[in-house]
This record gives structure tokens, C-alpha cells and sequence, in this order.
């Protein structure tokens, strides 16, 4: 931030926002990280090659083992053969789907529920809140275990739906409870109050004027969330519950990798630096969109 | 102090309740084949019908829920599908390889997270303090089981200096084997304990009676040691209660990769297998075991602090 550019410009929050973020170097790689790998999952599968039908030929030495990174193929291939690369990139667009229609579920219920039990207060308040209570004590992991076996035994439509399913409906609570905090203290202000006089009902009131000023903090939350799905998605495709074959999901990669550790490496390697290296971008961009919007929090 | 301990109590036992009717309404909302779901593809007509009049499948959805409560509430979980061993008796044999394990990464998330954070602290932004910022970053956006599997490759086949995988028999050799389970375990927790201490500090080393100890001349290594240090313990006590709580129900990903015979990875075979008494044992024990956690860190934390019983 420099002092020539506030001289020069208007200075509107958002300007100030953007220039604290700009400033931020954790901020611009985490974004950096993001935009390449959403541009890899939409364009990579164009032009990425084949991930799942089995190369014997190229793929594999004349005894039968995966070869390593090479030329044409600098992941080095699985051991049906399959380029690591074009998997890789194809488990991007899987990742980053599934991640996003459960932060979508995660984020309905947490805003519904937030801004209901914010606005509400009382005892719809108190019922909601201890509602989140009570889920936030359940055993996560296994809650997300139970859930997803449950639902691929029930057959649905899609393939990817217990996955998605299952990971929205177990991670709405941190939102509810941050979003209902900040409607309660935006509950009384001054515009809600002018609102109200002008005869606006709570429907609109939530909508229109209370949902704005929350939108701030549902960007971080959903933000620094979205590593968490996908932290999460992989482990579900780990032990065997994430998105079935012939999806390649990085979890059920680096599962499959694991039997070859010692001969080929880059099995696990290639799929947890890609799941390490995603996630760390989120966590950066959460961050830094934390410190950006809202600054008081900074240390 | 009697009526907090009881309100606990109370609620101890609704979480309780809530996590066995959230699994009675899962069992029965989702639209599987109870039947299959709960046998898998090949049960004989006979476990059928033993499925059917245990889960009291022919009643009414409140018969239904009124058998499954009143079963669980008697303490009978029933007998695997697998295996033909009651639940119960499973559990027993794996709680004690799952609490050495806990035990161990908790010790580990302390020695190694606590002295970071403090580190990061008084030497704050600076270079110790960025590179423990780019490691906790690391340790928790890592998933478990690709640190697993590196320290796998690493210690276990190149350096070959700690068994991968098995549970040991003997003191030390117990102990050889639960250093890689007990590392891979750790790593997200030596991230957070380590962010939690610094901040902690950070905000502590700027207090008055910190400047008063500096003012009358006390070092450096009291100041921190022993005035800041002792009062930035106070969070963990919680952190550590309810990891403990968690890590009870077994640490799924990581006794799986190391083989360690525990909870978590009788539950994950138990979920393969669609063994679905085991699974709702093992989510039984572990909501009571969290449960438990939490009402011991409320009360431990409500005797420490006297504003804490009258909210």
C-alpha cells in the first residue's frame, strides 16, 4: 500500500480491501495456486490424454512394472499403464466438483440456519444453536464414514451424490454459528431499525439488508471450507467411499499407490503433492481474504 | 457448583441420546434395503430372518425405534456379521492399542507443538517464526495419509530405521512400533497446538504483569517460562481433552496405513464389510468417549475458573 495510490485514487472499502490483499504475499500465491489449478480442472481433461483406458505398451517395462517419469509422461505412468498426469489432472475436475456442490449444500443449510437463529433469537435461537451442539459433537469422521456407506447402498442417481451428500451435510455448523454471531450484532443497527419502520418484513429485511453485510465473512468461511472438503473428499476416496472408478479421485490414487511404494514412488507423491498443494492454496486465499476484509482479526 | 455439574450431566446424556436416534434415523431415512444393508449382498434367508426380528423390522417405525434405544441402553450392541463376536467384545480388544496410540500423539502434539509455538512467539516475525508459520500451513493442509505414507517410504524403506506396520510385542519394541503411527497422528496437531500457543503468547507477553516481571528484573527465561508460559497453558488443557475424546474412537486413516490394531481400523473394515452392529458399536463408544472428554474439560476448566460455573 503506498501512499501515492491513495492520494490518487477515491479510496471506497473495497479498493481497500483489494490493496490490502494485493499486498499480501501469502494471499497472491494462495490465489495464484487456486486460478491454475480451476484452470487445469476445466481445460486440462481437453488436453491431457487418457486417464483411465490401460497402456501395457508404453506404459509399463518389459516385466510388467510402471515406469517412471520419462518423457511424454513426466509423472510417470500407474501400473495398468495409465499416464499419472492425465489422472492427475482428471482427479482435479473430480476434486474440485464434488468440493463445490458440497460447499454449496454446507453453505444453504449454515446461512439458512445462521441467519434464522440470528435474526429469530429467543427460543428458535436457542433450539437452532443447541442443534449445532449436538452435531458438532458427533464423531466427524465417522459421521462422514457412516453417511457416505449408508448412501452408496441406497443407489442414486448419481454417482458422485453420496460423496457430495455426505460431505455438506456434515460441515455446516462453523458457518451457522458465524453467521448467526454476526447477525445477532447486526440485529438492532440502525438500517435494520430504518427498515423496519418503512414496513419491510423479516423476509426482506433478512434478505435484503442483512445478507449483504454477512457476504464478507461466507466468502472467507466458504474459502478457507473448500480446502476442508477437499482435504475431506480425499479421505473419503481413500479408504473406498469417495467418487467411484472410473472417476481417478487423488485419495483412491495415492490408495492404489500404496502397494508400489517402494518400486514407484511418484504413485504417491504425484497425487499428495496435488491434494497438499490445493488445500494450501484455499488455506492461503481464506486467509488472506480474512485479513483483506476484515482487518481488525490481523496479528 | 453442584447445579453446573448436574446441567452437564444432563446435557451429556441428550448428546448421548441424539447420536444413537441420529443413527436409528440414518438406518431408516435412507432408502437402502434395511435388510441388505445391514448383511450385505449374501445373507442366508436364516440371518435374514435374525436381522428382521433383532432390528424388530416387522413393527412400526416407533416399535422399531423403542428396539434399537431400549437394545443399546441395556448395553447389548449386538453380534458382528463378520466375525459372529459380540460388539462389545470386539471394542474391549481394540481400546488399549487405541489409547497407547492416542497417549503417544498427544505427548507428541505437546513436546513438539508447544516449544514451537513459544519459539514463534518471542522470536515473532522472524525466521523462526516463518518457517513454524509454513509448517503448521503444511501440517494442516496435509492429508493423513499421504504423511503416513511418505514417513512409510522414508523411515520405514529407505532409512529403514522403524517397522511400517504391526502393533510390537514388549515395552521397546511397542515403542519402535508406534513411532511412525504416532508421528503421522501428530502432524495436524503439532500445527494447531503450535498456532494456538504463539497466539496465546503473543497476546500474553503484552499484559501488564508481564512488563511488571520485566520491570523489576527478572530474565528473560523467567518472564517467558514462568509467567507467560504457565498462564498460555490454559487453552491446551481443553485442546488436549478433547483430542483425546476424538483419537478414543480410533484414528481411522493412520491404523490402517501402520496396521496398528485398533479402533479406527476395525471400524473401516467393519464399513467395507457393511458390518453395520460393529459400526454403530464403535460410533456408540466414541460419542460416550467424546462425550466424557467434554464434560471432564468443562469441569476441570469450571474448577480452575470460577466465572465459567455461573454463565
Amino acid at each position: 500500500m503506498t501512499e501515492g495510490a491513495s492520494a490518487t485514487r477515491p479510496s471506497s472499502p473495497r479498493r481497500r480491501a483489494w490493496r490490502r490483499f494485493a499486498a499480501n504475499r501469502g494471499a497472491l500465491v494462495g490465489g495464484g495456486i487456486v486460478l491454475v489449478i480451476i484452470g487445469l480442472a476445466l481445460f486440462g481433461p481437453w488436453f491431457a490424454g487418457d486417464p483411465s483406458t490401460p497402456d501395457i505398451d508404453n506404459g509399463l517395462s518389459v516385466v510388467g512394472a510402471p515406469l517412471g517419469p520419462r518423457a511424454g509422461a513426466w509423472l510417470g505412468s500407474d501400473p495398468l499403464g495409465r499416464d499419472v498426469w492425465a489422472r492427475i489432472i482428471h482427479g482435479a475436475a473430480v476434486s474440485l466438483e464434488v468440493s463445490l456442490v458440497a460447499s454449496l449444500i454446507a453453505l444453504t443449510l449454515g446461512l439458512a440456519i445462521g441467519l434464522v437463529a440470528g435474526y429469530a433469537g429467543g427460543l428458535v435461537d436457542t433450539v437452532l444453536m443447541r442443534f449445532v451442539d449436538l452435531v458438532l459433537a458427533f464423531p466427524f469422521l465417522l459421521l462422514a464414514l457412516l453417511l457416505a456407506a449408508l448412501l452408496r447402498e441406497a443407489h442414486l442417481s448419481s454417482a458422485n451424490a453420496p460423496v457430495f451428500i455426505t460431505l455438506g451435510v456434515v460441515s455446516w455448523t462453523t458457518m451457522a454459528r458465524v453467521i448467526r454471531g454476526k447477525v445477532q450484532s447486526l440485529r438492532e443497527a440502525e438500517f435494520v431499525h430504518a427498515a423496519r419502520a418503512i414496513g419491510a418484513g423479516p423476509v426482506r429485511i433478512l434478505v435484503r439488508h442483512l445478507l449483504p453485510n454477512v457476504i464478507g465473512v461466507v466468502v472467507v468461511l466458504a474459502t478457507i471450507g473448500f480446502a476442508q472438503m477437499i482435504l475431506a473428499e480425499s479421505v473419503l476416496s481413500y479408504v473406498g467411499l469417495g467418487p467411484p472408478p472410473p472417476a481417478a479421485t487423488w485419495g483412491r490414487m495415492l490408495y492404489e499407490g500404496q502397494a508400489y511404494y517402494r518400486t514407484a514412488p511418484w504413485l504417491i507423491i504425484a497425487p499428495g503433492v496435488a491434494i497438499l498443494l490445493t488445500v494450501v492454496g484455499f488455506n492461503l486465499l481464506g486467509e488472506g481474504l480474512r485479513d483483506a476484509l476484515d482487518p481488525k482479526d490481523r496479528r | 457448583m453442584i447445579r453446573f455439574v448436574l446441567r452437564r450431566l444432563v446435557w451429556s446424556a441428550l448428546v448421548v441420546w441424539f447420536v444413537v436416534s441420529a443413527t436409528f434415523a440414518m438406518l431408516t431415512i435412507i432408502p437402502a434395503d434395511p435388510v441388505r444393508a445391514l448383511l450385505g449382498p449374501h445373507a442366508t434367508p436364516k440371518t435374514i430372518e435374525r436381522v428382521r426380528e433383532r432390528y424388530c423390522l416387522d413393527e412400526d417405525l416407533i416399535g422399531q425405534y423403542g428396539c434399537f434405544v431400549g437394545r443399546i441402553a441395556t448395553g447389548d450392541l449386538g453380534e458382528s456379521f463378520r466375525s459372529k463376536r459380540p460388539v462389545a467384545a470386539i471394542i474391549a480388544d481394540r481400546v488399549w492399542p487405541t489409547t497407547q496410540l492416542a497417549l503417544a500423539a498427544i505427548f507428541l502434539q505437546l513436546v513438539i507443538g508447544v516449544p514451537l509455538g513459544i519459539l514463534a512467539a518471542i522470536r515473532r516475525n522472524r525466521a523462526p517464526d516463518y518457517l513454524a508459520n509454513v509448517g503448521a500451513l503444511i501440517g494442516q493442509s496435509a492429508p493423513t495419509f499421504f504423511i503416513g505414507t511418505l514417513l512409510v517410504y522414508l523411515f520405514g524403506f529407505r532409512f529403514g530405521w522403524f517397522p511400517v506396520s504391526g502393533y510390537g510385542t514388549g515395552f521397546w519394541d511397542r515403542l519402535h512400533h508406534l513411532v511412525l503411527p504416532a508421528t503421522t497422528l501428530a502432524a495436524v496437531g503439532v500445527a494447531y497446538y503450535s498456532r494456538v500457543v504463539r497466539s496465546e503468547m503473543i497476546e500474553i507477553l503484552g499484559e501488564d504483569y508481564v512488563r511488571t516481571a520485566r520491570a523489576k528484573g527478572l530474565g528473560e527465561r523467567a518472564v517467558v517460562g514462568r509467567h507467560a508460559l504457565r498462564n498460555a497453558l490454559g487453552p491446551l488443557v481443553t485442546l488436549v481433552g478433547l483430542d483425546l475424546g476424538v483419537l478414543m474412537g480410533g484414528a481411522v486413516v493412520t491404523e490402517s496405513i501402520f496396521a496398528w490394531p485398533g479402533l479406527g481400523r476395525e471400524v473401516l473394515q467393519a464399513i467395507f464389510e457393511v458390518d453395520i452392529p460393529l459400526i454403530i458399536g464403535v460410533v456408540m463408544f466414541t460419542a460416550i468417549a467424546i462425550v466424557l472428554a467434554n464434560l471432564v474439560v468443562d469441569l476441570v476448566q469450571a474448577w480452575l475458573d470460577p466465572r465459567i460455573r455461573i454463565s
